[in-house]
Parts: C-alpha cells; sequence; structure tokens
C-alpha cells in the first residue's frame, strides 16, 4: 500500500499518506492561534526567543567582527589610495598655498567639532544613554525597518525606550529580549512621530513610509498649520506631547514644505538626521518619558 | 538513522548561514538596497526536492527563527513558509527537477506570494494603499536578488541533497546484499 514515491536517483522513505497533511493542518492551527495570541497579548513565546537568541547570537559576534575587518580593509586601502593622489596633488602645488590649506582645514574641523560637541551636549546631557551595537537588520524582511541590539534586560534595557544615533532620533525598543533588543525605527509605516520646530513651536507629525525612505531618503511630514516654513528654521524636534519620545530629539530636516489643495494644513518631506543606511552603533536613552496615564 | 542526523544537521547548518547571510549582505553589500529572501529559496528548495514533509518541516524551522527574533507577530512568517515549503513538496512530486528553469519559475512564484503576504499583512494594513511604490522599491528588487541568489543556492542544496540521496542508496544495497 505505501508506494514508494521515490524520483530518479532517489530513495525516499514511504510516505505514511495523510500524516503530513495532519502535521501541516496541526501546525497551521499552532501558527493562527500563536499570532492571535501574540497579537493579543503584545508578546511572544519569550522561551522560543530565547532558544534561538541562543543560538543566533555567537555565531552573528562573529558574523559581525568579519563584516567589520573587511570594512576596516576596504576604508584603508581606500583611504591609502587618496592619500596618495592628495599627496600628488599637493606636491604640485606651491608650499604657502598647502599651508594655507591646512590651516584652513584644521580651523574648519575645529570649528565643527566644537558645533557637534556643543549641540550634542546641550540637548542630550541631561539623558542617561548606554551605546550599543547593531548585530543585525530587518531580520525577516525588508517590509520593515528594524534592527537588532546587542544589550537587553540584563543590561537594563526596557521595552519604549528611545534610541539615538548621531545626534538624532533612531526610534525606539520594540522587543526586550535578555541579551537582545529589537528596535523599530521612525522610517516603519506604522510608526508616527508627534514633532516640532524648536524655534517657532509649530507642531507636525512626521510619517514612517518606507518606500520614500529607500526611494530618496525622505520621510513624509504632515499635519502643519498652512504657514508653517522653514525659511528660517527647518529642523524638526520631537515635540513634547509625544507619549513615547523625550522632548527635543533631533529628528531632520523639513524640505519641499508646501499647502495642501485644502488650504488649511500644508505637507511636506522630511530628511532624517540619521543615516539609517550606515548604523553600526545606536545610544539608548534609558532615561524613559514618564506617562501617568 | 545516521542519514537523518546529519541531513538535520546539515540543514540547521543550512538555515542558520541563510539567516546571518541575509540580515548581514545590506551592511556588507552598501548598494543593497534589499536583501535577498535566503529562507525562502532554502525552503523552497528543500520542499522542491525532498518533498512535502521535509518542505514543511524546513519552512517550520525558518519561520520559528524569523518570527522569533524579528519580534513582531509570533507565527507570521512561520505561517506562509510552512505553506511554501508544503506546497512545492507538492509540486516537486509533479515535475521533473533536473532543469534549474522550472525551479526558478516556481522559485519567483514563491517569492511573489510571500510579498503580497508581507504587504498584505503589513504597509496595508497601515493604510499605505500605493502599491505600485511598494512593488517598485522593495518587491521588485528583491524578486530579482532572490532569483539570483536561488540559482546558487539551489544548485548547492541539490548537488547535496544527490549526494546524500546516493551514499544512502549505496548504504541500502550494501544491508540488501549482506
Amino acid at each position: 500500500m505505501n508506494k514508494d514515491n521515490s524520483r530518479e536517483g532517489g530513495n525516499r522513505r514511504p510516505d505514511h499518506s495523510g500524516l503530513p497533511r495532519i502535521m501541516l493542518f496541526i501546525l497551521t492551527v499552532l501558527c493562527v492561534s500563536s499570532m492571535g495570541y501574540s497579537y493579543l497579548r503584545r508578546q511572544n513565546a519569550a522561551s522560543v526567543s530565547r532558544v534561538s537568541e541562543l543560538i543566533v547570537t555567537p555565531f552573528q559576534k562573529g558574523v559581525n567582527q568579519i563584516g567589520r575587518w573587511i570594512t576596516d580593509r576596504s576604508d584603508d586601502s581606500r583611504s591609502l589610495a587618496s592619500a596618495n593622489a592628495k599627496i600628488r596633488s599637493l606636491e604640485a602645488e606651491n608650499e604657502s598655498l598647502s599651508d594655507q590649506i591646512a590651516a584652513y582645514d584644521r580651523s574648519v574641523r575645529e570649528y565643527q567639532d566644537a558645533r557637534d560637541a556643543l549641540a550634542l551636549a546641550d540637548s542630550y546631557s541631561k539623558y542617561d544613554t548606554v551605546g550599543a551595537n547593531v548585530i543585525f537588520r530587518d531580520a525577516a524582511t525588508n517590509w520593515y525597518s528594524t534592527f537588532t541590539i546587542d544589550k537587553g534586560s540584563a543590561d537594563g534595557m526596557e521595552t519604549g525606550m528611545n534610541v539615538i544615533a548621531d545626534g538624532g532620533l533612531v526610534g525606539y525598543l520594540s522587543t526586550v529580549n535578555e541579551h537582545t533588543s529589537i528596535v523599530t525605527t521612525i522610517i516603519n509605516d506604522d510608526v508616527n512621530v508627534s514633532g516640532m520646530q524648536p524655534s517657532t513651536g509649530d507642531t507636525c507629525i512626521v510619517e514612517g513610509d518606507l518606500t520614500r525612505m529607500k526611494e530618496d531618503g525622505l520621510l513624509r511630514i504632515s499635519y502643519m498649520k498652512k504657514d508653517f516654513s522653514i525659511d528660517e528654521d527647518a529642523q524638526i524636534v520631537t515635540s513634547s506631547i509625544s507619549d513615547r519620545y523625550l522632548p527635543n530629539i533631533v529628528i531632520g530636516y523639513a524640505t519641499e514644505v508646501s499647502e495642501n489643495p485644502d488650504h488649511l494644513t500644508s505637507s511636506g518631506y522630511l530628511k532624517p538626521a540619521v543615516d539609517f543606511e550606515h548604523l553600526n552603533i545606536v545610544l539608548v536613552i534609558t532615561t524613559q518619558k514618564d506617562v501617568s496615564d | 538513522m545516521k542519514h537523518t542526523i546529519l541531513r538535520a544537521a546539515l540543514l540547521i547548518l543550512t538555515v542558520a548561514a541563510g539567516f546571518l547571510l541575509q540580515t548581514n549582505l545590506g551592511r556588507w553589500i552598501p548598494f543593497l538596497t534589499v536583501a535577498p529572501n535566503l529562507l525562502l529559496i532554502i525552503t523552497f528548495s528543500i520542499g522542491f526536492l525532498r518533498g512535502k514533509t521535509e518542505g514543511m518541516l524546513t519552512g517550520l524551522l525558518c519561520g520559528l527563527l524569523l518570527d522569533s527574533l524579528d519580534g513582531g507577530v509570533f507565527g507570521h512568517y512561520t505561517l506562509i513558509l510552512l505553506y511554501i515549503g508544503y506546497l512545492n513538496g507538492l509540486l516537486g512530486r509533479v515535475f521533473v527537477n533536473d532543469m534549474i528553469f522550472l525551479p526558478l519559475i516556481l522559485c519567483a512564484a514563491a517569492e511573489f506570494f510571500y510579498s503580497l503576504y508581507s504587504y498584505l499583512t503589513g504597509a496595508f494594513l497601515f493604510g499605505h494603499t500605493n502599491v505600485g511604490d511598494y512593488l517598485r522599491t522593495i518587491a521588485l528588487p528583491e524578486l530579482i536578488e532572490t532569483l539570483i541568489f536561488a540559482v546558487l543556492l539551489y544548485g548547492i542544496l541539490m548537488a547535496v541533497v544527490r549526494r546524500l540521496q546516493e551514499s544512502e542508496k549505496e548504504k541500502e544495497d550494501l544491508t540488501k546484499f549482506a
């Protein structure tokens, strides 16, 4: 009765007809009920996560090191090449000119460093932060923008903590496991951030838009009053009315703001302050917004 | 028995390697805006080459890995990969698996359904109805990259599966004569 359904060259165990179908049915029911459970409870079977975490994390750390090594090597070779080119071109120039350029470069760099330090110290010094490495990105799919960091509840991480990098808002911790956490970025389609223009106090909503982000690196902003102007100050920071994000974290810079056809509101686009393509290290703000509802 | 263990071990290694590659390619190769769906290729290939039971189990393994590390609704990826493994197992019995062309078409179909499922359970639910944009920026690049990697990965998996089948058959012939 159990006919061997082997294909040429192969010898497969006889299929106990019906068994795979029953298994599929049971697994489907399990999946659906688990989806329902985690949707309602907003948490998943922690034990499974812990097992996968145990298996994957050590591998991932190794892979990360290899990856970093490769990037370093390519950076090394690139900087060597550019340094050689620069030497050649500088040799052609006369000495005083190159002196001037060097002095100018130095002062520009000093100016930038000082400005960065000032800006950072100004806005975030009152929050306690913890640095974390990004260990992998978009774990499951290209349809979400999440990444996993190497700090978890054992390191004091809690769900909802804000994540920043390069002085700008990255997202928040959506899931916290024991030694890893998942950061949901502000690019995601289902993430909205309440923003504000610091100089005028005008508010807006920054909407995640995965397609726009992939195409030209912009997010959408909307619900601004119609005379919202970016002429003087295009910077958008998190507003104090947000229930998830701490106030005054830079989100990015508004562009292409225009009045909507309804003549009541305007909308536009926002260039995030963070370079989401090249995130390797992020800062988690351990100060949580106190929302007592 | 020995072969079953060997096969399971090889499968787990393949899935782990696929996962690590999939989640890191984007960082190593900066111009890739999307990552190829390697776990889908593995699920599809094992299903097509080894039948519905093993396809289903591979889908289960890949799905559980993704679900547990993604942090979304648990079971979401397991469900779709389970069916991709199972259905390709059924199709593998119908079609001769010697050509690369047919598997590629099936892989493209699987990838299409995966994208559709991702869109319907994700962006669409949040009111983003601009299907064209998602098709252009995510689904299509992902499909192309997945197909490129499928040629390579399916080839490797096919070679390994054949090799295992041969050695298993040799063993069986020996015991038959003994």
